[in-house]
């Protein structure tokens, strides 16, 4: 019976006090909690899908209307009003577009994931206060939502993409689509853990995750092409644009699903996007695993003050 | 080897840290530690006790001592600062009644995901859900949203979904009983059940009736620290008692500033009549005098009546007489008022004795206050209750009820 109600036979609780070995422990110990308690993280991430679509008339169909219209309302801006051709000049527009669209679909699952995951905890306080469970499970509700929802669009994505430019997604890359996912995952689990830890002891976090996206999305290629010939002013920036780990999740995800089409716009193979992307991934899930960990004596404690 | 315990504490301490504030909590782990930005506040201290399986044990105590802290930390909700603890077995905690409940779920939905919350799988929850919304009464209402319950509907439904998950130690703040009476009756049975399958209990509650009920064993919690832990019945009486010292005190010193030509008791004292000797334990049936020594600087502007009760150690009013209940005046400047109590019929327990001096009309009162020492009444007789009545038995050898209505009808006259 996976029973997560604490079930000790004679083992001693004393104060929480984890040393070096337990931070580096939660690499695997957090994901067989989250597989012994499999069914309570389905039940919450059933329950958040429906509380999120609770007497809507369009139900799950919102998800995409986000990402499309901040589509529609940047390439009014940047095509219309300022003229201004976001991609290489000899590429055709339809390519240029689905090359952005792919971008806007990677960031908004991404800035919705880490905006929802650092007030998790106390959004939830009332149950984090009263009753006993891992609640470090919790941030995987926004991160396995998040996720499912980027999944849902990159597939309706995929044949939009089709029809529109004529892109498929190759069998090169597809191979290397699961390593992505797992980084991926690991990516927004790692930053959702520390920035819901961060936000319990420091209220101030939420507003600055708030901040920290807009000024993220404006200075990651998502609505623009990392192309000098295109821009050249971006010449200076180049070595800051490749370090950012959005550049290289972006980029690689645009691989996975426009194949070889994307080859005029990347700046790296997909490969080098992973191998770039994957030290932040891993670095972000041990910071978000040890800040968890290093609060979970205390949380509930936390969260009622 | 099952460990004889199922719940076992040592010197289970809880510390609270409350910052000065952002900033300086920000320094104080800059500095390591070197800057302190926080004072300590001491939620529990030093408890140690043991409850073996099956046991049942009851937490009293004022508000703020400590009791929900205690629950907290043996539901491993929260962990402790100092000492340890160990449970056996299965807990569960019902620390709040439907805690996490959405307005906008089905009962069906919320019950599953409380019982997925506890511990369950989805396919036990699935099952036990329908279980709970039977014992609930909420058939009709499944598929509801809990929203639009009334609120004894949305408290029977947390019980029911938290008693679903068949614990082996229970946890109880305050709740055990919910929605209307015939519900109430409901859940007490289910506890009984839950105690008669030899489960574990632990309630923490101001109802101290409740707590000699349902318990075996009480601790006692005053400002963090244990201050009585043993037999339900005599843990429970000493905190009564001690709250109602507590509450006496207040009052006192509320009243002890009187106006100095006011009238005013100086003196009273438990007398055996047989002995004419002062006392502090009497028998039941014993003959009794209460005597009180009254001063009355100003008979005419203030003339006065005496009431005296008696209270017994769980706040409980047994019986109180007065003066002007019984047509007597206290005439003078002063002098001493016996109350005589003929074969008392006080049962054993521990009596404060009360003390009013009112006006004339027995409403505005001069002073309230208390003998200084508690009167205990040893009883000798195998009767419970609060007083002993004054009774005969009859038999009669017949089959009927009332005989002498049956035989003789009274003829009722147009």
């Amino acid at each position: 019976m996976p029973h997560h109600v604490p079930e000790t036979h004679g083992g001693w609780i004393g104060p929480d006090r984890p040393g070096p070995a337990d931070y580096i422990a939660e690499l695997w110990r957090y994901p067989k909690r989250a597989a012994l308690h499999r069914d309570l993280v389905l039940a919450w991430v059933r329950r958040e899908w429906r509380a999120r679509f609770l007497g809507t008339a369009l139900g799950p169909l919102w998800p995409f209307v986000q990402p499309l219209a901040l589509f529609l309302a940047y390439a009014f801006v940047f095509s219309v009003l300022f003229g201004l051709r976001p991609v290489a000049p000899d590429a055709s527009p339809a390519l240029g577009a689905v090359w952005i669209f792919a971008g806007v679909l990677v960031w908004t699952s991404f800035a919705e994931c880490v905006s929802r995951a650092s007030t998790t905890f106390l959004e939830h306080r009332n149950l984090v206060q009263r009753s006993s469970f891992p609640a470090d499970l919790l941030v995987l509700q926004p991160v396995i939502t998040s996720f499912a929802t980027f999944a849902v669009g990159a597939i309706v994505f995929l044949c939009v993409a089709w029809f529109v430019a004529g892109t498929h997604p190759s069998i090169a890359h597809i191979g290397l689509a699961g390593a992505l996912v797992a980084l991926h995952l690991a990516w927004i689990l790692g930053l959702g853990l520390a920035l819901a830890s961060a936000q319990v002891v420091l209220r101030d976090t939420a507003s600055l995750v708030g901040v920290t996206l807009t000024v993220w999305m404006f200075a990651t290629p998502i609505f623009w092409v990392a192309d000098p010939a295109a821009l050249p002013a971006l010449e200076p920036w180049l070595g800051w644009i490749e370090a950012n780990p959005m550049h290289s999740l972006t980029e690689a995800w645009r691989w996975v699903l426009l194949g070889e089409s994307a080859a005029p716009f990347a700046r790296a193979e997909l490969t080098a996007d992973l191998a770039r992307f994957a030290p932040w991934a891993f670095g972000a899930l041990f910071l978000g695993l040890a800040s968890a960990r290093a609060l979970r004596g205390e949380l509930s404690d936390e969260v009622a003050a | 080897m099952q460990p004889r315990y199922a719940l076992e504490a040592q010197d289970l301490g809880k510390i609270y840290r409350r910052w000065n504030g952002p900033w300086a909590r920000a320094l104080e782990t800059l500095t390591r530690g070197r800057k302190v930005g926080h004072r300590e506040v001491c939620a529990l201290h030093g408890v140690s006790f043991q409850l073996p399986r099956g046991g049942s044990l009851g937490l009293v105590g004022p508000n703020g001592a400590g009791k929900s802290t205690l629950l907290k930390l043996l539901s491993h909700t929260t962990t402790p600062s100092v000492g340890r603890f160990r449970t056996n077995g299965r807990v569960a905690s019902l620390l709040e009644l439907g805690a996490g409940f959405h307005p906008g779920f089905s009962a069906r939905q919320n019950a599953f995901q409380n019982a997925v919350l506890l511990g369950l799988s989805a396919r036990q929850a699935r099952q036990r859900v329908e279980e709970a919304i039977e014992f609930a009464e909420l058939t009709d209402f499944a598929d509801e949203p809990v929203g639009i319950f009334s609120t004894g509907m949305a408290m029977r439904l947390g019980f029911a979904a938290a008693m679903c998950v068949e614990p082996e130690v229970l946890l109880l703040d305050e709740v055990f009983a919910v929605g209307d009476l015939t519900f109430q009756k409901k859940c007490v049975d289910r506890l009984a059940s839950f105690r008669d399958g030899g489960g574990t209990l632990v309630l923490c509650s101001h109802a101290l009736y409740d707590v000699r009920q349902m318990c075996d064993e009480a601790l006692w919690l005053e400002h963090g620290r244990v201050a009585g832990v043993g037999d339900a019945c005599e843990v429970t009486h000493a905190y009564a008692a001690s709250q109602r010292d507590e509450e006496g005190r207040r009052r006192l010193e509320a009243a002890q500033a009187p106006r100095v030509d006011w009238p005013r008791i100086t003196g009273a004292e438990v007398v055996l009549t047989h002995t004419g000797l002062p006392t502090r334990v009497v028998r039941t049936g014993e003959d009794v005098e209460i005597q009180v020594k009254w001063e009355n600087p100003d008979p005419k502007g203030h003339p006065v009546q005496l009431g005296v009760g008696f209270v017994r150690g769980d706040q409980t009013l047994c019986a109180a007489v007065a003066t002007h209940h019984d047509g007597v005046r206290l005439a003078g400047s002063g002098g001493v008022c016996c109350l005589r109590l003929p074969r008392l019929s006080l049962l054993a327990g521990t009596f404060l004795i009360k003390l009013w001096l009112f006006d004339d009309a027995g409403v505005f009162r001069y002073q309230e206050t208390a003998l200084d020492h508690d009167l205990v009444v040893r009883g000798d007789g195998r009767e419970v209750g609060l007083v002993r009545l004054d009774h005969t038995w009859r038999v009669e050898e017949t089959p009927e009820l009332n005989p002498w209505v049956v035989s003789e009808p009274v003829e009722v006259s147009p």
